[in-house]
């Protein structure tokens, strides 16, 4: 019971870690990208907006569906943390490493859909609304390559378990038996939290999306939410193509950390580097290139898998 | 059953500290929003509807072929546990299976279902 | 009693005392702005992206300061008290007041008693009354230097609840009466009955693909953010997709006089330096990358954008070129900004009609005033031209058009052109006394209609709208009759 303890209290202080490390990976690269100087400021400006936001109202329309308004940012934000301890991350914090990890993944990510579709919904404004069906559009795309990639990871494993699929790697990482994979996850963890070139329901043309009606409070709880979303999928790329908490040395959490990290500075990076592409067109590459993609990468792998056998 | 129970924990626990995080400025400002305050922005003028309405959601197609791979998923959860020790009957099997939505994919695609706009 | 109010005032005590602690937290935050510019304030109002104070939002909601920069025309007065109204408390509104910012390469102050000092006193004092009737709470600048500091200052007032957040300025009554029952509005006539929150519910129309589907009939603008200020756009929308379009009354018209302040008007008349009018136009095409980069949320690379038209100056020509030249090859080396552009707001030669400029020659129409110009044909000028007619190609148009001004920059010397009543300005052709009007904003509607709403504000975006001018261009041709 006690180790469940640690396990919740480790993933909280994880999600903590990573939340406030995209603010200021976000913060770091934007400016660098915009010519400003470089200053302390980057490691202040996430929370300081936060507690602005925090003094701001909260804003209503005139006929909003207020229940889901609400909810939607929770929803994202707890689906961000499911999603999160599925990973374990590291061999002594095995909170739930259960036999389905990647299943259960699969499922939260799944759900990511109806949080941002209620989030656009329940304002009953234009925009928003527009920004929801462009996210189903855009969530029933990536799902596909999402799933067969991390199904790939599992096949050597034999196990659908997040745990096994580190212990896997031992050898070899899948980032290189695999190469496919990881490219491949990382287009769908960019449309799975909707960030960079994949901003499609939050995008600027739609004057902020389904985040155009939202102020105050929900305004942070929504960024928040968003950005447990992404430390997830970013630690379970971590985890399925880069061996998770394998490495030398330093202690297994650290290494699952760096390598997080390292995913998330790519991600952040492309944000402020890659425009936004059209729905459509992304609609078409992931039904025609990226999904054969990741069946061929299915069946290399499982041929691989039967090789090393 | 002490992991799902730990799961729960999770999910209820963000659940009501991102709910608490958004009507904690509620509770700071407590004022009535007044009605100009709730108009829907459109950039400066009103709407002359509600937004809500029967929305012609385009790529219905490309949903429907959604719900066919989503089956092939619910198959190969469970084959890639046992992939390695059936061995290569399971690729072949799966192959199979993969290449009969494949084609599915390009007939799609040429009739333009995955465009819409 | 006594016991339990004195504990009361302790206790609301330290409720200040912490109010006052996360006031200052909030305070040391970028301020987040939502700009509205009016007549003349475009460029002010685009200049606040290179504050690393303000922070430019995209929807009133998330701002607590609105900057209004250049004068309310009677057409924007409306949304803009709406907008006030719409964002979220604690708010408060800056007025820009000094007819604008001029352009940075204003020759010299136009004379005492000319009939551009007065256009520009009579407006500032039309913006001023529109204040003091509908605005009397606001803060006001007379110079874009002080906006950050204003802002920041206002910023801070309201945060540490020093100043009180500005009340609506309409009454605070449904939009329409209320008809139905209910929450939400039903057991009126028909199925859904009533008008909930006193708007009706969408009807059906025909959609193009004849199916009887709700429609959303829309006026977007004047301050929506990806568009240009004062466009207004009358749209249908079925789903995501315009199914009708059409160009609402240009809010600027009637409100600008011949400015005397850009170098392109002045030139109609008088001779004027090649340099000068070449980084006119560099800056213009810029500044028009940066709004692009910034639609298609690039933010930070718009400010870089931004950053280099401001920074522009006749002696730093040869840094900025190559800053340029580094910044359009990693432009035009990415993928994703062909993706999102390529094939949108593609435009047939036989609908160039009266479009000139970059416009025109994306589309493969070789139509410039410099062609005719003797000193252009001695400096070498030949007019770049692309073959699409798509968005992409309008990108590379500009970006190619900004780095051969820089070049024609360093050859002219002191060579002047101008004075011939005919002048290509970075938009198109202007001439002095005609009726041919520039037309590309009426190409507009016809470029939307159809498309899904992101490509329509990409296609949207391309043209390089600039409403002042065309309200400009009718004056004066008004003036010349």
């Amino acid at each position: 019971m006690t180790d469940v303890a640690a396990g919740v209290l480790a993933l909280g202080v994880a999600l903590f870690l990573g939340v406030y490390l995209v603010s200021v990976l976000d913060r770091f690269v934007s400016d660098l990208v915009a010519g400003h100087g470089l200053t302390a400021n980057v490691f202040w400006a996430g929370p300081r907006r936060a507690v602005l936001l925090l003094l701001q109202q909260p804003s209503r329309t005139e006929r909003p569906d207020a229940e889901a308004w609400a909810f939607a940012p929770a929803l994202l934000g707890a689906l961000g943390a499911l999603g999160l301890a599925t990973i374990p991350l590291a061999p002594e914090l095995p909170l739930a490493d259960n036999a389905d990890g990647i299943v259960l993944f699969g499922a939260a990510m799944a759900l990511v859909m109806v949080a941002v579709f209620l989030h656009g919904w329940s304002a009953n404004s234009v925009f928003p609304l527009i920004g929801a069906y462009r996210f189903v559009a855009l969530a029933l795309s990536y799902e596909m390559p999402l799933a067969l990639v991390l199904i790939s990871a599992a096949l050597p494993a034999e196990s659908l378990s997040v745990g096994e699929i580190i212990r896997s790697q031992t050898d070899v990482w899948n980032v290189i038996r695999q190469p496919l994979g990881l490219p491949i996850y990382m287009v769908t963890v960019a449309g799975l939290a909707f960030w960079g070139p994949l901003r499609l329901p939050d995008a600027a043309d739609l004057s902020g999306g389904t985040r155009a009606e939202v102020s105050g409070p929900a305004l942070a709880a929504w960024e928040v939410g968003r950005s447990m979303v992404l430390v997830a999928a970013a630690a379970m790329g971590a985890a399925a193509f880069l061996g998770g908490w394998l490495g030398p040395w330093l202690p297994g959490v650290v290494w699952m950390g760096l390598k997080t990290l390292v995913l998330l500075v790519l991600i952040v990076w492309s944000g402020h580097h890659l425009a936004r592409v059209r729905t459509e067109r992304f609609v078409v590459v992931a039904w025609v290139v990226l999904i054969p993609l990741a069946l061929i990468d299915v069946f290399l792998s499982g041929w691989l898998a039967l090789a090393a056998r | 059953m002490i992991t799902a129970g730990a799961l729960l924990m999770v999910v209820g626990t963000t659940t009501i500290a991102l709910l608490v995080l958004r009507w904690v400025g509620g509770a700071v400002r407590r004022e009535t929003i007044p009605e100009p305050q709730r108009l829907p922005f459109l950039g400066g003028n009103p709407p002359t509807t509600h937004a809500w309405s029967r929305y012609h959601i385009r790529y219905y197609a490309m949903a429907l072929l959604f719900l066919a791979f989503d089956m092939e998923m619910v198959f190969m959860y469970p084959w890639a546990v046992v992939f390695v020790r059936e061995g290569t009957v399971a690729l072949v099997e799966m192959l199979m299976f993969i290449v009969i939505l494949l084609l599915g994919i390009l007939y799609a695609w040429r009739e333009g279902a995955l465009e819409w706009a | 009693m006594g016991v339990t109010s004195h504990r009361g005032a302790g206790r609301g005590a330290v409720r200040d005392e912490l109010r006052r602690a996360v006031g200052k937290i909030a305070a040391g935050s970028a301020v987040p702005v939502f700009p509205m510019a009016g007549v003349g304030g475009r460029d002010a109002a685009r200049r606040i992206r290179l504050s690393r104070r303000l922070e430019v939002v995209s929807s009133p909601r998330a701002a607590n300061v609105l900057l209004i920069a250049g004068e309310i025309t009677p057409r924007l007065l409306r949304p803009a008290i709406r907008i006030h109204d719409q964002a979220s408390p604690p708010r408060a509104t800056l007025f820009l007041i000094a007819g604008g910012a001029p352009e940075p390469d204003v020759p010299s102050k136009p004379e005492a008693g000319s009939n551009t000092e007065v256009a520009a006193v009579e407006s500032a004092l039309r913006t001023h009354a529109i204040r003091d009737r509908f605005f009397p709470f606001a803060g006001l600048v007379h110079q874009e230097s002080e906006v950050e500091a204003a802002s920041r200052a206002l910023h801070r007032d309201l945060v540490l609840a020093e100043r009180a957040t500005e009340p609506a300025i309409q009454p605070d009554r449904p939009p329409l009466p209320w008809r139905g029952r209910g929450p939400y509005g039903h057991g009126g006539k028909g199925m859904t009955g009533g008008a909930p929150y006193g708007r009706p519910l969408p009807e059906r129309g025909n959609d193009r693909d004849g199916l009887q589907l709700d429609r959303l009939p829309l006026r977007i603008g004047p301050f929506f953010p990806p568009l240009v200020p004062g466009l207004l756009l009358d749209v249908e929308l079925h789903g995501d997709v315009v199914q009708a379009a059409e160009l609402g009354p240009n809010p600027f018209s009637g409100y600008v006089g011949a400015s005397a302040t850009c170098p392109f008007m002045r030139a109609l008349a008088s001779p004027v330096r090649i340099a000068d009018l070449e980084l006119s136009r560099a800056r213009s095409h810029l500044r028009w990358l940066s709004d692009a980069l910034h639609a298609l949320d690039l933010s930070a690379l718009s400010i870089r954008a931004l950053a280099l038209a401001e920074r522009l100056e006749a002696d730093n020509v040869p840094l900025i070129s190559a800053e340029l030249a580094r910044f359009s090859r990693r432009l035009e080396r990415s993928r994703t900004l062909t993706w999102a552009t390529r094939g949108v707001g593609h435009i047939r030669v036989d609908q160039v009609g009266d479009t000139h400029g970059p416009v025109a020659r994306a589309t493969g129409v070789e139509a410039d005033a410099r062609c005719d110009d003797i000193e252009y044909l001695a400096l070498g000028f030949r007019p770049i031209v692309h073959d699409d007619g798509d968005a992409w190609a309008r990108w590379r148009q500009r970006i190619g058009e900004a780095r051969q001004s820089l070049r024609l920059v360093t050859q002219a010397g002191d060579r002047r052109s101008g004075g011939a009543g005919i002048v290509e300005d970075p938009r198109g052709m202007i001439r002095l006394q005609t009726h041919t009007l520039d037309s590309t904003s009426q190409l507009l509607p016809e470029l939307v209609t159809g498309r899904e709403w992101g490509d329509a504000v990409l296609a949207a975006v391309s043209l390089d709208l600039d409403l002042e001018r065309d309200a400009r261009l009718t004056s004066v041709i008004e003036e010349g009759r």
